[in-house]
């Protein structure tokens, strides 16, 4: 079964250049793992861990945890059986990889060495469990923490379009 | 209220035709499908989650459709293919169906649309003579003029009045819009070309104009204009139709058949209302305009004796040579930070090759276009996605130097008709009200394939010319349908055999009945958008419906 963010997005529809965006917003199709799984034993503490990772916090940046999205994603990620099957066997794998590093879970490792198994994950095979978790959690995690204004310190966004909109538009960018 | 005309359907033909019958005496009952659009209810783009909600695209705010089976991809054309630096490519083997975007809704898909109002050049609406391909209009660029001017000033169009392709007798109402500072870089680009970029004519008000406020360039039409200054067909037409007092707008009524009678007139309009009671009103004149795909589903639908192949459709030809947008858009990044967010999403346009010989090895003329608001590329989220590489703190370090330097060119080309595109009625489910729904079948041809890599080579060129990097995202209607613009399912043209309505939209057999929308057009012209064109068309019919009611002909 497809995974979709949102049956909305999904459909999304936008724009005259025959809604280029909307190409974007095609489901991605995330084939369930063929191992039977069950939750890790580090449970929401793992998809935490992976999501600060991903969208970690820096200096003029909340990052994704500190906005809320990795509980935002859980609840999302619960209410499509093929993307928690997906997350449920990623997150034993990074449990595995965790251990096999010395750690005692993905959750406890220092960043460094989650940074590491994320790099791992990125370089496996194409429709693997760990190289669709990633894509699939990375562009949810950004679409959700950039829906947030702490997000857009120093990115040069004067946002939300409304009620103001950009009256400036002629001239080279302010810094908003 | 006693209606002398029913019109079904209140976007941007509907509601002209039903304006231009209201304003002189005309009592009309429009009924549309949709509801109203409510910015307050449905805009979201003062929020800061803005960018996760696009236009309202649940079965309350769409028609129902289906697509046919679409076309293999052939690996001579695999330049074409979309693709991005982050996703790659997501079409397999075959031609994707994506979507007919399209709005159910008073104001009907102009509640979404980007603003373009075109008029179409005199060129391209000879196809057939001059390269044996399409049909032509079955009218002429001069006589269609007087109601391009008519629908230029009640939209309150913005433009620039010199355009040598496109004679006009009069000014634009407004003057044009500036061109953003991202567009004033594409434009430079096409200057390095020797391509000429112009202010695009836009319904966009560039200053108050009769009580709606100027655009404040947030860019986000697609989404919905929550300030009333895009000329939706609403907010221009409807709203004056019904001021007048001889116009009753019934949203939410769905017209779900029509009872052809004797002597060659239709005689009855059936129609179910939100709470799901039946209704019917008997027409003296019916003029349908439901759209390029809802149109044809609807005549075809008729099942009667005295209509066994559809209402209208004697000549076989409903539903038949249906256009789609061939379109591409290419998206770079340019080393200086633009603000490329900002501005209306179209407001520079290059006209170079929209004639119809205008682009070698392919009859149909084509258009290049800013294209950064079109591509959703005007906003934090698309560029957490879709522009900046990497994850973690690289990922944030690309946001913060990618964030407003994206730079996106479009383009749109002439569709040609071929037999392997149309609308028919899907054998499967029936719609919630028991009807058959529209299925769509849509074939590009090799003429459309060389004009689309035509445009996609432009589009390219003119980014490198502007000083961008190689694109990092293209997106092209090779792979994927995702039309806008839809047309040519119930042809006019003089010849009964091989079209539908005559050059006044009248059905060649239904003496009481007219079209009025896309579905009309003989050919889609080389880029141009298309409702003003309809718009201009549908107060044309309002006019001569008027003249034959006058002269007790109807
Ligand atoms: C995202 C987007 C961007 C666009 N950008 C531009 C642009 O910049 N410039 C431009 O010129 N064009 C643009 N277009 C295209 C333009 O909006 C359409 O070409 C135009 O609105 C079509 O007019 P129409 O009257 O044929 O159909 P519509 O405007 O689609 O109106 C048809 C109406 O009929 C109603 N209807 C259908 N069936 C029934 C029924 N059985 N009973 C009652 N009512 C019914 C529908 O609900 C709808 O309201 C864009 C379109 C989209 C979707
Ligand atoms: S760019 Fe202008 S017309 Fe478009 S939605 Fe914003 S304010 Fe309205």
């Amino acid at each position: 079964m497809p995974v979709t963010r949102r049956r909305l997005l999904a459909a999304f529809g936008s724009s005259l250049i025959a809604a280029l965006a909307a190409w974007w917003w095609w489901p991605r199709k995330v084939e369930p793992p063929t191992v039977e799984s069950t939750p890790a034993a580090s449970g929401n503490a793992g998809f935490r861990a992976w999501i600060d990772t991903l969208v970690p916090a820096e200096a003029d940046f909340p990052g994704a945890v500190a906005l809320g999205v990795a509980e935002r994603m859980q609840e999302l990620i619960g209410e499509q059986p093929a993307y928690a099957a997906l997350t449920r066997a990623a997150l034993e794998w990074l449990d595995e990889r965790a251990r096999a590093q010395g750690g005692n879970g993905f959750a406890t490792l220092p960043e460094v060495d989650r940074q590491s198994i994320v790099s791992a994950a990125l370089a496996s095979a194409p429709g693997s469990t760990p190289r669709t978790f990633f894509q699939a959690t990375l562009d949810d995690a950004l679409f959700h923490t950039y829906a947030d204004e702490s997000a857009w310190v120093n990115l040069g966004y004067a946002g939300p379009p409304q009620p103001i909109g950009f009256p400036d538009q002629q001239r080279p960018p302010g810094r908003g | 209220m006693e209606a002398d005309v029913v019109i079904v359907g209140a976007g941007a033909g509907g509601a002209a035709c039903a304006w231009a019958l209201a304003s002189h005496g005309v009592r009309v009952l429009l009924l549309e499908s949709g509801g109203e659009y409510l910015p307050a209810h449905d805009n979201r783009l003062h929020l800061a989650d803005w960018e996760q909600h696009p236009f309202p695209d649940d079965d309350k705010h769409t028609l129902p459709y289906r697509f046919g089976p679409l076309q293999p991809l052939q690996l001579q054309w695999d330049q074409l293919r979309s693709w991005s630096h982050v996703f790659g490519r997501r079409v397999g083997a075959n031609r994707r169906a994506q979507k007919y975007h399209h709005v159910r809704g008073v104001g009907g898909s102009t509640l979404h649309f980007s603003g373009e109002a075109h008029r179409l050049n005199p060129a391209a609406m000879q196809m057939h003579t001059r390269f044996a391909v399409a049909a032509d209009w079955p009218l002429t660029y001069e006589q269609l003029e007087p109601f391009y001017v008519i629908a230029e000033q009640l939209i309150g169009v913005a433009g620039d009045s010199h355009d040598p392709l496109r004679p006009r007798s009069r000014d634009y109402p407004l003057p044009a819009h500036d061109h953003s500072y991202a567009s004033q870089k594409i434009g430079l680009g096409c200057r390095k070309l020797g391509m000429s970029w112009t202010a695009n004519p836009l319904a966009i008000l560039s200053r108050p104009w009769q009580g709606r406020p100027a655009c404040n360039y947030c860019g986000q039409c697609a989404r919905g204009c929550p300030r009333g200054d895009k000329g939706t067909a609403d907010l221009t037409f409807v709203a004056r139709a019904v001021a007048t007092g001889n116009c009753l707008l019934r949203s939410g009524c769905h017209v779900s058949g029509i009872k052809p009678g004797g002597d060659d007139r239709v005689e009855q309009v059936r129609w179910i209302d939100v709470q799901g009671a039946e209704h019917a009103v008997t027409a003296r004149v019916l003029i349908i305009a439901c759209g390029a795909v809802q149109t044809p589903r609807l005549l075809l639908s008729v099942n009667d004796a005295a209509a066994p192949r559809g209402l209208a459709n004697e000549s076989g030809q409903v539903g038949r040579n249906f256009m789609e947008t061939l379109a591409w858009g290419s998206s770079a990044l340019h080393p200086e930070a633009l603000g490329s967010h900002r501005g209306v999403p179209a407001d520079g346009i290059c006209w170079d090759f929209n004639a119809p010989d205008a682009v070698p090895g392919a009859p149909g003329g084509v258009r290049f276009n800013v294209g950064m608001a079109e591509a959703d590329l005007a906003g934090p989220i698309n560029y957490a996605r879709r522009v900046a590489a990497g994850w973690g703190h690289v990922h944030r370090a690309n946001m913060k130097k990618s964030f407003g330097h994206v730079l996106s060119v479009g383009s749109i080309g002439e569709f040609l008709p071929n037999d392997g595109s149309y609308i028919d009625l899907d054998p499967g489910a029936p719609d919630q009200y028991g009807q058959p729904v529209a299925r769509i079948f849509s074939r590009v041809d090799e003429p459309e394939l060389r004009r689309l890599d035509f445009m996609a080579r432009k589009c390219r060129e003119i980014l490198a010319a502007a000083g961008c990097d190689r694109p990092f995202e293209e997106f092209g209607t090779y792979d994927t349908f995702s039309a806008t613009h839809v047309f040519g399912s119930c042809r006019m043209g003089r010849d009964a055999r091989s079209s539908v309505v005559d050059e006044n939209c009248r059905s060649h057999r239904w003496r009481n009945l007219y079209i009025a929308d896309a579905s009309v057009f003989p050919s889609s012209g080389g880029g141009e958008s298309p409702s003003l064109t309809i718009a201009a068309l549908a107060i044309r019919v309002g006019a001569h419906v008027r003249d034959r009611l006058a002269a007790r002909e109807l």
